[in-house]
């Protein structure tokens, strides 16, 4: 090699030095940080009876005076079920020992929990988000395997959920509930809340102010935590309602879809999608539009709800006479949308009503049931069922399903619904 | 005067009868093999004192004495035979039966494949219906000893259009007068319907000689029916993922009903709340 080329090579070499250099450095700072909070992240696990079998298990992390901030779906059993489940901490430096519930939010799924965990250094809560693009680490105990650490970066607030929550990609799995997600100074900016079902790497995080004003609450609760949380719960679904009505209060959005005009999505909270379905031996055909409020409130297992979905069916006859399509509206109005989650501890039995109603430009079949939850007082579901009567060859099936509402919202919700619908002749 | 009976239990002198002064009847038993009761006693007796009223029984025979005075109900002209126990009136039964199942199988097939599956489900039907109809009438037989299967074919096709009959018009009038209580009067009426088919098919018999027989199992029937009914709804209500109300659209009744207003309509949800907080108190 001549030597201008031997310089040259050198002088590229010195450039590189620095670059490569660097790639050590990053990941011995993650190493850092991960050893400087890693015994603050506990497991949180719920036990049942007095067995060392795990009904769930889930993360927290360490906020002093001996409280651990989890999910509050990790522990949901204990709040609801305290003489069934008892909880208890796992900490990397082996401490391990009894928890007892402080304070619950079930709507922003948090909870506050207290053990005797020793001198564990407590993580601070960054009050200020990050920016996106930001880095930031997620810790937990994700699938039953030991303390992990995902990294991930900041995408701000999700545009879509009706709670603030972080967009956060990263491989948050099943187990990092209720642990922290942290910044490179080891701040926690959020909680690991949830994933999307559907989506690879697509995860929320509880805003770390959240969580700050819950704890300030919960430290300075003069009265005692109760056993049961029923009664609690009841009061936050209840606040929640409210929130929920106020959000949806007004003249309901409508859409055309002729010679129809029907409600359409209520806010940016609400998600749409719509499908046809067509076969080659059915002859008529059904576009369906469906919305749902992405509000729900997890509870229990059994139980998921604080929602508003709606769905509109226009049914198309292509060769059927009027009987026959009379017969094929029956059908699918015994088809109706129901909730995923029904139970006899929840759930009374619905009782329903069905007349038929004069909407503006056309009749319809109207049945509307009802049903009332036995934990919490004052809160119902309710569906209801519409179907236009009278055109030979058309017609309109909406359902509107409201989960953990008030009555009084509920019915207010009905009568906009219906007053919503127009047939234009 | 010798009175001759064409009963082989009856011996060829059995009984003597005499006036007696009070205008009554003595009747003394002349040894006979199988005895003599006066009923509704069961126990032989050699001798009796008998009015207009009492019944003699001498092996399978009965009989009544009564003077020439006795006032007695007029002579009634023997039935032949009922019309329906005849051929035509089952076919024509049949046939209008038949008609209703290819019309409500045509009204409730929406896709296009599905006209082979209906042929079939019509014959299933029929087919199922006349097997039941074979083995009632191998059970029972007319008095003339003749083959009843028209009689009990009639029965049950005028029975199942009679059910549809009810039920269709009950299930139309609760829809337009939006009663909810007429659709319990159909299952209602519907279960005396069917005890009433069950009592005809028995009364069909000749084994069932008593009506009594035919009373009771008929009232088995309507329990058994109601009863049936009653526990699927009480089975549904426990349900509590369950929403029992009307499905039916009653085309094209429902061309003449108005219809209220949505706030009218929502009104009457008080009563929801009523049923479901009274459920809740009491679950």
């Amino acid at each position: 090699m001549s030597f201008p080329a031997r310089l040259f090579c050198l002088g590229v070499a010195l450039l590189c030095a620095p670059a490569l250099a660097q790639e050590p450095g990053v990941s011995s700072q993650t190493h850092t940080l991960f050893e400087r909070i890693r015994d603050s992240v506990a497991q949180v696990r719920v036990l049942l009876g007095t067995s060392d079998t795990h009904a769930a298990t889930g993360s927290g992390f360490v906020v002093g005076d001996g409280l651990i901030i989890t999910n509050y779906h990790v522990i949901a059993g204990k709040a609801l079920e305290p003489d069934v489940y008892r909880l208890e901490f796992v900490l990397p430096g082996g401490g391990r020992g009894p928890l007892q519930i402080v304070a619950i939010d079930v709507v922003n799924d948090l909870a506050v929990v207290k053990g005797d965990i020793g001198p564990v250094k407590a993580l601070g809560l960054r009050s200020q988000p990050l920016s996106k693009g930001d880095r930031g680490f997620s810790l937990g105990y994700p699938l039953g395997q030991g303390l992990t650490v995902v990294e991930g970066i900041y995408n701000g607030l999700s545009e879509e959920l009706y709670y603030e929550r972080i967009h956060f990609p990263g491989a948050i799995n099943s187990g990092m509930s209720g642990g922290p997600a942290v910044d490179s100074s080891g701040r926690v900016f959020g909680v690991n809340v949830a994933t999307h079902r559907r989506g690879q790497l697509v995860s929320f995080l509880l805003p770390a102010s959240f969580a700050e004003q819950f704890l300030g609450r919960a430290r300075s609760a003069k009265a005692p935590p109760p056993r049961n949380y029923s009664s609690a719960i009841g009061t936050q679904l209840r606040a929640h309602d409210r929130a929920l009505r106020e959000s949806l209060d007004g003249p309901l959005p409508t859409q055309r879809l002729e010679p129809l005009v029907v409600p359409a999505r209520m806010g940016t909270s609400m998600q749409c999608a719509a499908g046809t379905e067509r076969e080659r031996e059915r002859p008529y055909v059904i576009n369906s539009y469906y919305c749902y409020m992405r509000s729900a409130v997890y509870v229990d297992p059994k139980l998921q709800t604080g929602t508003v979905v709606f769905r509109h069916r226009i049914l198309l006859s292509l060769e059927l006479g009027p009987l026959r399509f009379a017969h094929v509206q029956e059908m699918q109005f015994c088809n109706s949308v129901s909730s995923d989650y029904t139970s006899h501890r929840h759930h009374t039995g619905f009782v329903c009503q069905d007349h038929i109603v004069a909407l503006e430009g056309v009749r319809a079949k109207v049945a509307q049931c009802l049903r009332r939850y036995k934990l919490f007082e004052g809160l119902y579901d309710m569906t209801l069922k519409v179907a236009t009567l009278g055109e030979s060859s058309l017609a309109l099936h909406s359902e509107l399903q409201m989960d953990g509402v008030s009555y009084e919202h509920a019915m207010d919700l009905s009568r906009r619904f219906l007053e919503a619908i127009r047939w234009n002749r | 005067m010798d009175v001759i009976l064409d009963d082989p239990f009856v011996a060829a002198a059995h009984v003597e009868i005499r006036d007696t002064p009070e205008g009554r009847f003595a009747i003394d038993d002349l040894q006979s093999l199988n005895g003599m009761r006066v009923l509704p006693s069961s126990e032989t007796r050699t001798s009796a004192e008998i009015g207009p009223e009492d019944i003699v029984r001498i092996g399978h025979t009965q009989f009544r004495i009564r003077p020439r005075f006795y006032a007695v109900a007029g002579e009634r002209r023997i039935r032949q035979g009922a019309a329906y126990r005849g051929a035509v009136m089952f076919t024509i039964a049949a046939a209008i039966v038949v008609a209703t199942l290819v019309w409500d199988a045509f009204l409730t097939t929406s896709h296009r494949d599905e006209k082979a599956l209906t042929a079939v489900s019509v014959f299933t039907v029929v087919a199922a219906g006349a097997k039941r109809k074979a083995i009632w009438s191998l059970v029972g037989r007319t008095a003339g000893r003749r083959a009843n299967f028209a009689a009990h074919g009639f029965v049950a096709c005028v029975g199942v259009l009679a059910l549809q009959l009810w039920t269709t018009s009950t299930g139309y009038l609760a829809f337009g007068l939006n009663a909810g209580w007429l659709e319990t009067l159909s299952v209602v009426g519907a279960a005396l319907l069917f005890g009433y088919i069950v009592y005809r098919h028995l009364r069909l018999a000749s084994r069932a000689k008593r009506r009594a027989h035919a009373t009771v199992a008929a009232c088995v029937a309507i329990v058994a029916f109601g009863g049936g009914s009653l526990l699927m709804n009480l089975m549904g209500a426990m349900d509590p993922a369950a929403q029992s109300h009307s499905y039916s659209l009653k085309a094209p009744f429902f061309l003449l009903v108005r219809g209220m207003s949505p706030a009218d309509y929502i009104a009457r949800s008080s009563d929801l709340k009523r049923a479901v907080d009274d459920l809740a108190s009491r679950e």
